[in-house]
């Protein structure tokens, strides 16, 4: 469970990045933050395993204040996915996925059984790919990696940031639907920042709209349809439908 | 002199070549120990400031300012700076020396990993150490080896500039050949040390190419190279007396001026050393082996420090790092006394002598018999042509003339009062090695060049010493200094207290020119015997 209580944060003397924060993502669920460029996303998700710390208010991780833990266990303990992937170039796929489990102090066989079991899961048949390296594959391939890399030690929370954004349309439906699957089977924790609102409402459980530093909707996919708040958000769902309708009229004209 | 052995090629080369392993190991050993020690230093520094621009700037700041200082003036200045000669000097401004290449390659390479894969490293739960020993040094390994690669080619190269301040180095060859005209000792240094920077320069390449495509058997075989290639260099000496147990013992005779240390017999009981000095030039060369061929003969054993410079040797003296050495009154009264006008011969001997001992309880023994002085030559035919016999003359004619001298005297006081005295001002001023000094002269390049008054070329050359009526030079009569410890050995002072007053000019001037000279020349030891032979053999 992951909780921010009235966060704010903000670089020495400039504007605040984050005003006034609240809001709540229960166990099990897959939550979007869901913002245009700037609006403080991936601050917010840095915040939760204190990559950066609040300059005012609380962020908690089951109940426990994030500044009362030790931050190096803390990360260990979250997976995290980044959008520009941040593989290391210097190991082979194995040894990429094998980071957390080696960092956790797991047994050498526990580790390799653990590697292996990745790797297929995610579609990437170890016999072919664990003695490769990063640059010896597609985006959406290397994406694959760095979802293992964050699954290997077992976390119990996910943070992902803009995890599909650098990918082809096709990857990345295909990714977005294996890891929702993963994320139920596993039964994870996830927060996801992403700036589109069909992933947003298509992927999670819940969305929260951050705009101005501040979360400007707090509800469910159908809520958010229902009634979006206004500003960017609106006019994204509006461009959304707008297309979804003109491919339809042209699918009834041929 | 009559028996002079025939110099064929094969003879000057394997004469030089004898000296090689004990030089290349010398050299090696100081190369490696360098860069070895900038790259423990460097690599570390490095870490600590690049992620700190400010320190950052400032460290590449200062090396990169040691840089700028020329190898050899930074090699020199260390000899004062550690208050020792020879090792220590060398091999710290040859680590400075390197670290640039390493320092500045270990920073780019740090700041050029990708700024997603540190966030990762970050995200992931890495400590700082393990993501510099897991992450961000492994990325910027091939940039700090390119950075290594050029250190140790540096550093193979600078360390020849050792042999001045006293490391024997492969430039034992090169500054010993240029003094005395050996072209093939100077080829021998250049190419063996050329041939040592390709080589490891090649199997850093390799490592280099290896870590890159990440192949472990060309990262083990290039360092299995480079090790040995420093291990045979450094046990070169071990290797060579062991195959060749029996010629070694003739080698070592046909001796060659600029090499490291020659034993000597030790048929002595004593077991100290006496460590014999030579600056850079002929005459030293030949009066070192004067020296220790009589304290050879006296049971004692020698090892000899040649090509130092000249207030290199003197501290080296007063610091005890060497016991005996030829100095010239002149040098000591101008240069360290820093004495003005200049007094007659015998006055500036019982001044010096008086100021040595009571300033540095060094001992002058005597004066050799012959003066080594400064004194301005021309080509015989253009001085009649002018009609300058001595310096008044010349101070007339000296706007249309060009001036050749060695490194030394323009820094000199007694150059400063010369050209006052006369008015001398040349159109033109050209420093030379002093080898090249007389070749400019007979070339025509340069009209007048400061000689040293016991220079063989000067009657092989036919050239005319310009008088001096206003005793603007002060004598520069050859003394044998002593270390304070030497002084009080009366073994070594007996073998060398008939060394005093036993060498007129002439015969130092021909025993120069034997070893000076372009055909059937003959090596230092072989011109100290000559001397030698005219030395009663003062047993006290």
């Amino acid at each position: 469970m992951i909780r921010f209580e009235h966060v704010e944060q903000r670089y020495a003397a400039s504007r605040a990045v984050l005003s006034d924060v609240s809001f709540e993502l229960s166990r099990g669920q897959l939550g979007a933050l869901l913002g245009a460029s700037g609006s403080g996303k991936t601050t917010a998700l840095k915040l939760v395993n204190r990559l950066l710390e609040p300059s005012g208010g609380r962020v908690s991780v089951d109940d426990r204040d994030v500044l009362a833990s030790d931050p190096i266990p803390l990360r260990r303990s979250i997976g995290y996915v980044f959008q520009r992937f941040g593989l290391f170039p210097h190991m082979t796929l194995a040894e990429n996925v094998a980071v957390g489990p080696r960092l956790c102090g797991w047994r050498a066989s526990d580790i390799t059984a653990r590697t292996r079991e990745l790797l297929a899961l995610l579609g990437l048949p170890p016999e072919t790919y664990a003695a490769r390296y990063p640059r010896e594959l597609s985006g959406g391939q290397q994406q694959r990696v760095g979802l293992a890399r964050a699954l290997a030690a077992r976390p119990r929370i996910m943070l992902m940031d803009e995890p599909f954004g650098a990918l082809d349309v096709v990857t990345r439906a295909e990714l977005q639907v294996s890891y929702r699957r993963l994320h139920d089977e596993l039964g994870l924790t996830t927060l996801m920042v992403t700036h589109d609102v069909v992933e947003a409402l298509l992927l999670a459980d819940r969305v929260f709209v951050l705009h101005d530093g501040q979360i400007a909707f707090d509800g469910s996919p159908r809520e958010l349809l229902a009634a979006p708040p206004p500003g960017a958000v609106t006019r994204l769902l509006e461009v959304a439908r707008r297309q979804l309708g003109s491919l339809e009229a042209l699918a009834r004209e041929t | 002199m009559d028996r002079s052995p025939q110099q064929t090629t094969a003879g000057i080369w394997s004469r030089e070549l004898a000296e090689l392993p004990t030089l290349l190991s010398a050299h090696v050993r100081i190369s490696a120990l360098a860069a070895a020690l900038a790259v423990l230093i460097g690599v570390p520094a490095a870490v600590l400031v690049a992620r700190r621009p400010r320190w950052r700037a400032a460290v590449l700041g200062v090396v990169g300012v040691v840089q700028t200082i020329p190898g050899l003036a930074l090699l020199a200045l260390m000899v004062p700076l550690l208050g020792a000669f020879g090792f220590w000097p060398a091999l710290s401004a040859l680590v400075l020396y390197a670290l640039l290449p390493i320092v500045r390659n270990t920073v780019t390479g740090i700041g050029g990993v990708d700024a997603a894969v540190l966030e990762a490293a970050d995200g992931m739960g890495m400590t700082p150490g393990q993501r510099l020993l897991g992450v961000e040094l492994p990325l910027a390994l091939p940039v700090i080896v390119a950075g290594v690669r050029t250190a140790v080619v540096w550093t193979v190269g600078m360390a020849t500039l050792g042999t001045p301040v006293g490391q024997p180095s492969l430039g034992s060859y090169i500054f010993g050949g240029l003094q005395t005209r050996n072209t093939a000792a100077v080829l021998v240094g250049c190419a063996a040390a050329a041939l040592l920077a390709i080589v490891l320069d090649a199997l850093l390449a390799l490592l280099d190419a290896s870590l890159g495509r990440r192949r472990r058997s060309g990262v083990w075989l290039s360092l299995g190279g480079v090790l040995a290639v420093v291990g045979g260099a450094w046990l070169a000496p071990f290797f060579a007396s062991t195959a060749a147990a029996r010629p070694v013992t003739t080698a070592t005779s046909a001796i060659n001026p600029a090499r490291e240390a020659a034993r000597e017999p030790a048929a002595a009981a004593e077991s100290a050393v006496v460590h014999v000095g030579a600056k850079t030039f002929t005459e030293q060369y030949i009066l070192a082996s004067v020296i220790a061929q009589r304290l050879g003969a006296a049971g004692q054993r020698t090892e000899r420090h040649e090509s130092l410079g000249s207030t290199v040797a003197f501290d080296a003296l007063r610091s005890g790092d060497i016991d005996v050495y030829v100095e010239y009154t002149g040098t000591i009264w101008s240069s360290y006394m820093q004495r003005g006008a200049p007094e007659s011969s015998w006055r500036t001997l019982a001044s010096t002598s008086a100021w040595l001992a009571e300033r540095h309880g060094i001992r002058l023994l005597g004066p050799l018999g012959f003066e080594n002085a400064y004194c301005l030559a021309m080509r015989r035919e253009r001085a009649e042509a002018l009609g300058v016999r001595d310096l008044r003359a010349l101070a007339s004619h000296a706007s249309e003339l060009a001036f050749g001298t060695d490194y030394e005297l323009l820094k000199r006081p007694e150059w400063t009062r010369l050209t006052e005295t006369y008015g001398l001002s040349f159109s033109r001023t050209v420093t030379y090695d002093p080898s090249f000094m007389y070749s400019a002269l007979a070339s025509g390049d340069v009209d007048v060049i400061s000689a040293f008054s016991s220079d063989g070329r000067i009657d092989s050359l036919g050239l005319v010493v310009l008088d001096d009526p206003a005793q603007a030079f002060p004598p520069y009569d050859a003394v044998l200094l002593l270390s304070p410890r030497a002084a009080e050995s009366d073994a070594i002072v007996g073998a060398l207290a008939p060394l005093v007053g036993s060498i007129p000019v002439e015969r130092m001037r021909r025993a120069n020119e034997i070893v000076d000279r372009s055909e059937g020349r003959q090596t230092p030891e072989q011109a100290a015997h000559w001397l030698l032979e005219n030395v009663p053999n003062g047993e006290p």
